[in-house]
């Protein structure tokens, strides 16, 4: 069965790329446009992986993995926070709320998330160590 | 008998009447009983007048004038004797005959004719000043209208003051309401749209023209959470003559008919008057959209900058990598060194907007180290590994020196000393002429490691190495090759080495290279059992 991943991005910018990207690795890419969107789209689709963003309209990312992991049929999903925000304090929030990825996206090449992905799929309980990470 | 005191004219005719036909009857005999016997003639006075006339004419034509006046003049002679203190006497001489009248009887009635003519005149005179007064009167109030109306005129032109007063101070109300940057928006006693300030229009994205009139459910939808206000509820229209705030919620969801959410802090009031002026409520609604998602996250305002410096450049470099790695056998030599310079660019300005970050949080106080033991020369070998295809790439030659002995482990953070390491390595690669050659070693001096990293650059002049480790120094030469530093790396590096209670020097002759040592304290036991007890 083929793999699906959202990607939540509420920049318009951003998100073309990395969906362009991601269409390298021949899953299904759902995109949302914000917080909102990201979680209809994840109990529609039922996804494999979330790339999420952080800061965003209507609904942060934050609220989104609340509500991703407050649900029995979304609560399974890893979640990976794919934002430019470097704030530890809410990153660490995020860690202990469910999210299991963190990728600064100004210090990665859009290549470099499809690791990440590949990484997620292979092994969906895998947990990032955000002690070997740079934050604010 | 008459009364004496008072007689009529009537009285005194008649009587006299009398007297002459008694006269007349004397004189003439049957002759003059013909003129007949007078009647008293009640309130006849002309009747009595005529009889006196004929009793006069018969004996002028009997007995000829002289003797005529004769025995009337005595008569009257008789009368006046009898009446001529009765007011109305000179009355009766007037109707008299005239050639009867002696002369006392005609200056008596001439003198009584000019009386009364006064007595008319001074009555004239007298209504004359009446008038006159009351013509002065009329004057008076004339004047008094006059100056009523002046003093109208003059009120009218207070009123035209005031209005326009007013009308200016409605423009100010107006102009004071659009520069407001809180919605502020007015509701009649129907709760409908009296006023729409220019905040309120951008807050909701509707124009004040669409939705004045309209109900306020119609213009926008309050929740809280996920539960709709009604407008009962946040506009309540209190009838009892309260003044004030009648309502007051924060972090409501505001959603205009055209489908634009806003957050908001709401809060509305009402005055005294409101049913008089049809104002039910004034609703002022502050936009806390940004403040929200602030406060939900705790971020600072550093972190805020840094995030939003972040977002484009993200752009920037993922677009650049994928244009680069779609297209990259398509480009000329001159293509790609453009390209590759736009991305040595794009990586300077990331590195400069994290080193100003961290800058940030050293003058906070906030930049934290968290150190634990870490074993020492693999992370080494290893940074010096990563940094290999760099120097290759400007044809120096870098190596790292294997120590002989075993080494101890050190106290530190390893992504901030990391940082330091990299930043030694970068600035060696950057300022080391092609053919140079970068040695890195460590070794141990007392109870500390010390980490030593060494070019044959251009060296750095002894008069600018007391400022190396000062924030925004740079020293110039050609060797940069349009790579620009920030002229903080070594600023936050010597900060990170200062707290991890190490240090850091700086040897160096031009022409001949420098030599940068990190002295670092060897981790001891206690280090060990504090990582421990963290994890």
């Amino acid at each position: 069965m083929n793999k699906t991943i959202l990607l939540v991005e509420d920049d318009m910018f951003v998100r073309e790329l990395y969906l362009r990207v991601l269409a390298q690795t021949g899953y299904a890419i759902v995109a949302a446009v914000d917080g909102e969107d990201g979680i209809q789209k994840a109990q529609q689709v039922k996804p494999d992986l979330v790339l999420l963003d952080i800061m965003m309209p209507k609904v942060n990312g934050l609220d989104v993995l609340l509500a991703l992991k407050a649900k029995g049929e979304t609560k399974h999903i890893p979640v990976v926070l794919l934002t430019n925000l470097g704030h530890a304090e809410t990153i660490q929030d995020a860690f202990a709320a469910g999210a299991q990825g963190y990728l600064m996206k100004v210090r990665i090449s859009p290549y470099e998330i499809i690791d990440t992905v590949e990484k997620f799929i292979k092994d969906p309980t895998y947990k990032m160590d955000i002690k070997q990470m740079e934050m604010d | 008998m008459p009364d004496q005191a008072s007689p009529t004219i009537d009285t005194i005719l008649f009587d006299f009447a009398s007297a002459a036909f008694a006269k007349v009857v004397d004189t003439l005999g049957l002759r003059g009983r013909q003129v007949g016997e007078p009647t008293p003639f009640q309130n006849d006075q002309k009747a009595l007048v005529g009889y006196i006339h004929a009793i006069y004419d018969l004996l002028f034509s009997t007995t000829g004038a002289e003797a005529t006046r004769k025995i009337l003049g005595e008569l009257l002679q008789t009368t006046e004797a009898k009446y001529q203190d009765a007011p109305v006497y000179f009355e009766f001489l007037r109707v008299l005959p005239i050639p009867i009248l002696g002369s006392d009887q005609v200056s008596l009635l001439s003198r009584k004719t000019l009386e009364v003519e006064l007595a008319l005149k001074t009555k004239e005179a007298e209504q004359a000043q009446v008038l006159l007064k009351q013509k002065e009167e009329l004057e008076k109030s004339n004047q008094q209208l006059v100056q009523k109306e002046q003093e109208l005129a003059v009120a009218n032109q207070e009123l035209e003051k005031e209005k326009e007063e007013i009308s200016a101070e409605k423009n100010k109300l107006a102009v004071i309401l659009g520069g407001i940057t809180d919605g502020v928006i007015g509701l009649d006693l129907s709760r409908r749209v009296l006023t729409f300030n220019t905040a309120a229009e951008k807050m909701t994205g509707l124009h004040a023209a669409d939705v004045i009139g309209k109900p306020i459910e119609q213009v926008f939808r309050v929740f809280d959470q996920l539960d709709e206000l009604k407008p009962v509820e946040y506009c309540p229209l209190r009838t009892d003559g309260f003044e004030g705030v009648v309502f007051s919620q924060q972090a409501l969801r505001l959603m205009s008919s055209n489908g634009k959410e806003v957050f908001v802090n709401m809060t509305n009031g009402q005055i005294k008057e409101s049913t008089r002026v049809n104002l039910g409520c004034i609703c002022t609604i502050h936009d806390v959209t940004q403040e929200r998602q602030l406060e939900e996250m705790k971020l600072d305002f550093v972190s805020m900058a840094a995030h939003e410096l972040r977002t484009p450049l993200t752009s920037i470099r993922g677009y650049l990598s994928v244009f680069m790695q779609e297209n990259k056998d398509k480009f000329s030599t001159d293509q790609t060194m453009f390209l590759n310079r736009i991305e040595i660019s794009t990586q300077q300005l990331m590195a400069l907007i994290e080193n100003l970050l961290n800058v940030s949080k050293i003058e906070r106080g906030v930049f934290k180290v968290d150190i634990a033991p870490m074993d020492w020369v693999p992370f080494v070998r290893q940074t010096v590994e990563d940094t290999k295809n760099r120097a290759k790439e400007r044809g120096l030659s870098l190596e790292f020196v294997e120590p002989l002995q075993k080494m101890p482990s050190v106290a530190a953070d390893k992504l901030r000393i990391g940082e330091v390491i990299n930043n030694l390595l970068s600035n060696a690669v950057a300022y080391t002429q092609s053919g140079g050659r970068i040695r890195v070693w460590v070794e141990v001096i007392g109870e500390e490691v010390v980490t030593y990293v060494q070019d044959t650059g251009e060296g750095i002049p002894a008069g600018a190495i007391p400022h190396l480790f000062t924030k925004f120094f740079r020293v110039s030469g050609k060797l940069e090759q349009g790579s620009k530093g920030t002229g903080l790396g070594l600023y936050i590096s010597k900060k990170i080495v200062d707290m991890h209670k190490g240090k850091i020097v700086a040897e160096s002759e031009v022409g001949r290279g420098s030599t940068f040592s990190v002295y670092l304290p060897i981790a001891k036991e206690s280090d060990e059992k504090k990582q421990e007890n963290i994890q």
